[in-house]
């Protein structure tokens, strides 16, 4: 898990040197920004069913491509989205953890080490 | 025994994906890269279940979270199909709860798999999947298949000729169906014994799988007699193969007894456009060409052209 003493450190998958991988994870580096756009406009728009969606995505991908602290943050935020109270949602936790998310989405690493 | 002989398909088989994330389709296309198999990835449950109607695929990756219709519901739409239920299909779930498992395998589900799954477990369960599905599909072909001769049974080739039928007059597509009796057969058995019969009707099936076309398609109708369905091919050219066969027969050099000579008989009945006429009548026709065969000195060939009846009606 991320916290406030890695929180600067750059992320690498875990696939990095895995050649079979290589076009794969140039491909979800390079996409990575956009995804994490998405989450934060989903939260800032307050659309909820959006956010559970898209968290639901990335929980089953990015471990795939070998960025399993990625996969627990967004399981975090689905389960936050899904199972928190209906209504008096706290949004001030939901929000802590979308930063954080996309801050972990900014620190990720391509296979050649440029910055995602 | 002759089962691999001349039936088994040996292509690659095909794997369907049915998951509604593309990065999952990215992710199996590039893990199953090496491995011996076609995949093939829908992002839906509609649209995998017309996949699986057009491809026939050996083993499915089913996901079950998905809008519009769940894997649940494919996984119950696929085995209340007769022509699917068998195919094994791995359940590909970030679901993890036992009840989802329990749920799934209940409905039939061959193997479950959680997301994000790993590599090697992955490549290895669809590789014990795609085993179960060699065996079963080997198991159904051999209820099909003559044990002796290695030759589809006279089960397989009922369905097949009516098929072939309706498919012809469908597409106003050539057809012939040629007879084969092998001349003198009961005599062979008298004289060298049954063993020496079985050897005959091993030799002929196996040159005959030889000489007919990959679309041709070779039935053991019973004893000594075998179809041969010829789609797409017109009773003049199926008079050509069918003398090639009766030939190479004539031709072929006995082991056990090399100074004797096995002939074969041939009924040919054929069109060459779609006709008006069913299985049965078709098959008939067959028959009696091959009875004149017969009362016209044996090794030799009869044909029947049925288009040109209607040929002849055309222009009348």
């Amino acid at each position: 898990m991320a916290d406030g003493q890695t929180g600067k450190a750059p992320i690498q998958s875990e696939f990095a040197d895995d050649p079979e991988m290589a076009e794969l994870l140039e491909l979800f580096v390079e996409e990575l920004p956009d995804r994490a756009r998405d989450l934060a406009e989903a939260l800032t728009s307050g659309d909820v069913n959006r956010l559970r969606v898209l968290s639901h995505q990335m929980k089953g991908s990015a471990p795939g491509y070998g960025f399993s602290q990625l996969g627990s943050a967004a399981g975090e935020i689905e389960h936050l989205v899904t199972f928190g109270p209906e209504g008096d949602m706290d949004l001030g936790e939901l929000k802590r953890r979308v930063d954080e998310l996309v801050g972990m989405c900014e620190r990720v690493q391509g296979p050649g080490g440029q910055a995602g | 025994m002759g089962v691999s002989k001349n039936q088994l398909d040996c292509g690659e088989p095909t794997v369907l994906v049915i998951d509604d994330s593309i990065d999952v389709h990215r992710l199996l296309l590039a893990r199953l890269r090496s491995e011996t198999l076609k995949l093939v990835c829908v992002a839906s449950g509609p649209a995998g279940l017309k996949a699986v109607d057009e491809l026939g695929p050996s083993v499915i990756l089913l996901d079950l979270d998905m809008p519009l219709m769940d894997g649940f519901e494919v996984l119950r739409e696929l085995k209340d199909d007769p022509s699917k239920r068998d195919i094994p299909v791995i359940v590909l779930s970030g679901l993890n709860s036992p009840q989802d498992k329990v749920t799934a395998f209940d409905l039939g589900a061959h193997d479950y798999v959680t997301k994000p799954f790993d590599v090697a477990e992955l490549r290895v369960r669809v590789r014990a999947a795609l085993r179960l599905s060699r065996l079963l599909a080997m198991l159904g072909q051999r209820a099909q298949v003559d044990g002796l001769t290695g030759l589809w049974n006279r089960g397989y080739f009922d369905s097949r000729w009516a098929e072939e039928v309706s498919t012809a007059s469908r597409h106003d597509r050539p057809l012939s169906l040629a007879m084969l009796d092998i001349d003198h057969f009961k005599a062979i058995n008298d004289t060298f014994g049954h063993p020496a019969g079985d050897a005959v009707l091993e030799g002929f099936s196996e040159m005959l799988g030889q000489q007919r076309r990959a679309s041709d398609i070779a039935c053991r109708y019973g004893g000594e007699e075998v179809a041969l369905i010829m789609p797409d091919t017109t009773p003049a050219d199926a008079l050509v193969l069918a003398n090639r066969v009766r030939a190479k027969l004539e031709e072929t050099v006995w082991k056990r007894h090399p100074e004797r000579r096995v002939t074969v008989s041939i009924g040919i009945a054929g069109a060459d456009h779609g006709v008006e006429l069913g299985a049965a009548d078709w098959l008939q026709q067959a028959d009696e060409q091959l009875y004149k065969a017969k009362q016209n000195g044996r090794n030799r060939t009869e044909v029947k052209d049925l288009g040109n009846k209607l040929r002849l009606a055309e222009a009348g």
